[in-house]
């Protein structure tokens, strides 16, 4: 029985009016009408400025949004953008309707894919439509390494302050590089690039089938191009924000999803990754951009309380899980009176290797295993932000270095404990 | 009269041999039936446990907890339980047979009785063992939902989740096997009527301010004006 299509009736009709194209933006919608008319402009702009000669399209899957997003999308004028913008030679089409599914990130991806298929596309760039700090170099940063054939995904990295993406600079990067032997510095964004052959083969795989929330999408996109062996290229660019809206993802939902993910990714890529061995960097493109606003320092308090209590009261969780020596360090550092315990990098890493390796091995529901991971997670946060609260820019960045160092020298650990049987 | 006394004891033994006689062959019955029945208790649980072992049995009952709550009443390991398990069962069905094969009036009706409990005990076996499974994945749900929201006595509450469970599960597990139903499920019903009257004299007597604040907290009247560090964190 053929599967039925994502595309709805009225997309696929707007599709085919548009016909074979050169690059595509996919721009997947749900109540953008704040953003989405600065958006399209923007997009404009730099299609017309960097590919004049290009069949270019800008395609809007729209979750099912109230409040005339896509009418917005398909009426933003483009007066002042085309001022901004050189001569085209060939007009951009705009394409909105809503797509089939449910609605969300995943499904406006999908949808954005089996557009590309459809038409052909070579290149293809998605853009979120929450994404305010756009600017029209964007498309062509992200879409010119594919375009030109020298990468088949382009992940973006957005400048940081020191106090954000915990989550991401000190476990969920550095445990799917090292474990794919690939120094990644990408942020885990919702704007990347893409070849349109990757975007046509992807549509079909098994992983929109399951449950995938926004965070947990972009992980498996990651995992999935490291796996594959993908030629993958890293592009610096300008500060990324977001429309502010209220975030109705606990701390131990978001861990539940994106260190989920990132641990069932392992599971099904370890024949490909285990058998690695020497890392290499993908190609970095750009220089490195200025963060924007001031670094605001978190109050440790809360975090560090947190951790305390989270290692005394999960003990009897983390005894099956973690190993007694990891086990008694963590002990330590909670019974510490210093006002923010001290978590190494070697106690951190090793944490981070035996709860992944433990969820490989199913000690329990993975659910539970990566929200007990939650409060150590604070405590290393907690003690990583003292560390750096007052190092200059070189102090941090070879503080990041020894942290990806760490992970990368304790990767026979990983393996072991891949590998072994009882585990701990 | 010796004659008499010397016939008198001789049918006596006659009879009592005779008796013998008859009996000696029941006895051997019974004893071969046990034996035999020892013996294919003791292969069938050897072959359930190897079998067990080889579809990984108890790393399953790991991840349920089973092999921890195991642990705590000094059990050994899962497949070990289920092995011996099979092994009693079989064994007191032959025991029982043997029993009848000595041909005692009521062994009948008793033996009918033993194999009428059969599916009744299985059943709340299993009604036990799930239960047991239940009450470990709530117990650790609510241990790690209370510890990342930061309520107050984690452990406690889950583990008072826990019991709660075992304690109905044990209750339902006992009417299923039809062990003292009345007084367990007065006993049951006492226990847990009481807990629950005390639980709530304790909420709103006791803690009313504690309860209001956590309600309060998880369902504030106008935004919080400031958040916690870990919300406040962008942690991606």
């Amino acid at each position: 029985m053929p599967r039925p299509s994502i595309l709805s009736d009225e997309l696929l009709r707007q599709l085919v009016a548009v016909g074979q194209v050169d690059i595509l933006v996919g721009l997947p919608t749900f109540n953008n009408a704040a953003t989405i008319g600065d958006i399209v402009k923007t997009l404009h702009v730099g299609l017309a400025k960097h590919f004049p000669r290009e069949r270019t399209v800008l395609i809007s899957p729209d979750g099912g949004s109230d409040d005339g997003t896509p009418d917005l999308v398909r009426t933003a004028p483009l007066a002042d953008a085309e001022r901004q913008g050189s001569t085209t030679l060939r007009t951009t089409h705009r394409v909105s309707a809503p797509y089939r599914g449910l609605p969300g990130r995943a499904g406006g991806v999908r949808a954005v894919f089996a557009a590309a298929d459809l038409l052909q596309a070579k290149a293809v760039v998605l853009i979120d439509a929450d994404l305010i700090s756009l600017t029209p170099d964007w498309v062509a940063e992200l879409a010119r390494p594919v375009w030109k054939d020298e990468a088949d995904v382009v992940l973006p990295i957005h400048p940081r302050h020191r106090f954000e993406g915990p989550l991401l600079g000190q476990l969920v990067r550095p445990l799917l590089g090292t474990a794919y032997a690939r120094r990644l510095h990408a942020n885990l964004t919702t704007d990347f690039g893409c070849s349109g052959k990757l975007a046509a083969r992807l549509v079909n795989h098994a992983m929109w089938e399951g449950d995938l929330s926004r965070p947990a999408f972009d992980v498996w996109l990651v995992a999935t191009a490291l796996a594959e062996d993908l030629r993958l290229g890293q592009v610096h660019l300008g500060p990324c924000r977001f429309t502010p809206r209220p975030s109705r993802t606990s701390l131990p939902e978001l861990f539940g999803q994106v260190v989920g993910t990132a641990f069932d990714c392992l599971d099904r890529h370890a024949p490909a990754w285990c058998t690695r061995t020497e890392p290499s960097e993908p190609p970095v493109i750009g220089e490195p951009r200025e963060a924007e606003g001031p670094d605001v320092p978190i109050a440790a308090g809360p975090l560090v309380e947190r951790f305390r209590s989270g290692v005394r009261d999960l003990a009897p969780l983390l005894r099956e899980i973690l190993t007694p020596a990891t086990l008694e360090r963590l002990h330590t550092a909670a019974a510490s009176e210093d006002e923010v315990p001290q978590l190494p990098d070697p106690v951190w890493v090793g944490a981070v290797y035996e709860f992944a390796a433990s969820a490989h091995r199913g000690v329990m529901n993975r659910e539970h295993l990566t929200q007990a991971m939650v409060p150590l997670y604070l405590g290393r946060t907690a003690s990583f932000f003292a560390e750096i609260a007052s190092a200059d820019e070189p102090a941090l960045r070879e503080r990041i270095t020894a942290l990806e160092h760490e992970y990368e020298s304790r990767r026979p650990y990983l393996l072991e404990l891949w590998n072994s049987e009882g585990g701990r | 009269m010796a004659q008499s006394i010397a016939e008198v004891l001789q049918t006596a033994w006659r009879d009592f041999l005779g008796g013998v006689e008859t009996f000696l062959p029941h006895l051997l019955a019974m004893l071969s039936l046990i034996l035999a029945g020892w013996l294919i208790g003791w292969v069938l649980a050897f072959v359930l446990r190897h079998l067990l072992r080889w579809a990984r049995f108890d790393v399953l009952a790991d991840r349920t907890g089973a092999s921890a709550m195991l642990k705590k009443v000094t059990l050994p390991s899962a497949s070990e339980v289920v092995a011996s398990l099979v092994f009693w069962l079989v064994w007191a069905a032959f025991v029982l047979s043997g029993i009848g094969a000595l041909g005692f009036t009521g062994m009948e009706t008793l033996t009918a009785d033993f194999v009428a409990f059969m599916p009744r005990l299985a059943v709340g076996l299993v009604i036990f063992v799930v239960g047991l499974i239940a009450a470990n994945f709530a117990w650790r749900a609510t241990l790690l939902a209370a510890v990342n929201s930061s309520l107050p006595s984690a452990r406690l509450l889950s583990g008072g989740v826990r019991w709660l469970i075992v304690a109905l599960t044990v209750a339902m597990a006992l009417e299923q096997i039809g062990v003292a139903k009345t007084i367990m499920l007065t006993a049951f019903a006492i226990a847990f009527g009481a807990v629950m009257l005390g639980v709530a004299i304790a909420i709103g007597v006791g803690g009313g301010p504690v309860a209001r604040r956590l309600i309060e907290r998880q369902f504030p009247e106008t935004p919080p004006e400031e958040k916690s560090a870990p919300d406040e964190l962008r942690h991606l």
